[in-house]
């Protein structure tokens, strides 16, 4: 991809010239990136995505 | 033998569905085209299941799969209309009815300001658990690469949510692009 955005980068573009955070601001952002993201796992499957595999599934034995 | 191969391979796709739309979602912002994003994933995945090499990481393949259709589809639209900055984030923070936490919004609008790049590589990371050299080889980049977004997405979510703390370095720098919003 084409994200490389150099404007906040020192000389040398690599994870050393960043800023770091704390372990403590790490572990809070973890714990709630990874909150917010089992809530959009958790949620119910929609019947289309079943549906379509048994699609695929039956023209596949058809054939 | 191809038959019972796909027969093997039908559950696993429908348990990986789950995560799918919740990169998918995390994506794009846009639960309808989510879904759209996730059906093509299973139709592709389904019509190159020759290329997938049993015993190899299915999860990942999916999610490249999703991504790089997600991204190609992006620059197609990108040509078309110019996505206006914030314009995700303002879909986030109205669209999440399961979120009545306040945070989880809060959260949600910060993690859309990432550059698309850098919210792939903390969610494939931090949400998904996939090691970085696996997010490296979905991405399509180098494994330094990958540590250097995802430490920048944290960096920048801890700005935006300004949790920042004491930072090791440059604690001054760190604060003063948080209202700024134009490094897309």
């Amino acid at each position: 991809m084409t994200g490389e955005h150099s404007s906040n980068e020192g000389p040398h573009p690599n994870v050393a010239s960043a800023p770091r955070l704390s372990s403590e601001v790490r572990i809070l952002l973890g714990q709630r990136l990874r909150a917010v993201y089992a809530s959009l796992v958790r949620e119910p499957v929609p019947e289309r995505f079943l549906e379509l595999l048994e699609r695929l599934e039956a023209t596949e034995k058809i054939s | 033998m191809s038959v019972s191969k796909h027969d093997s391979l039908c559950e696993p796709l429908i348990k990986a569905v789950p995560n799918l739309r919740a990169f998918a979602i995390s994506l794009c912002g846009d639960v309808d085209r989510a879904d759209d994003l996730v059906q093509e994933t299973l139709v592709k995945a389904w019509n190159s299941l020759a290329s997938f090499e049993q015993g190899t990481n299915l999860k990942a393949w999916l999610f490249t799969i999703l991504r790089n259709t997600y991204f190609s589809e992006c620059r197609k639209l990108r040509r078309e209309v110019k996505d206006p900055d914030g314009e995700l984030a303002a879909k986030l923070s109205v669209s999440p009815e399961q979120h009545g936490h306040m945070d989880m919004v809060d959260f949600n609008v910060a993690l859309a300001k990432l550059s698309d790049d850098q919210r792939e590589a903390l969610i494939l990371v931090g949400a998904e658990g996939f090691s970085y050299e696996e997010v490296a080889h979905i991405c399509g980049c180098a494994v330094g690469t990958v540590k250097s977004r995802v430490n920048r997405a944290r960096v920048r979510l801890a700005e935006l949510l300004q949790v920042e703390g004491p930072t090791e370095l440059q604690p001054e720098r760190a604060r003063e692009p948080a209202t700024a919003g134009t490094t897309r």
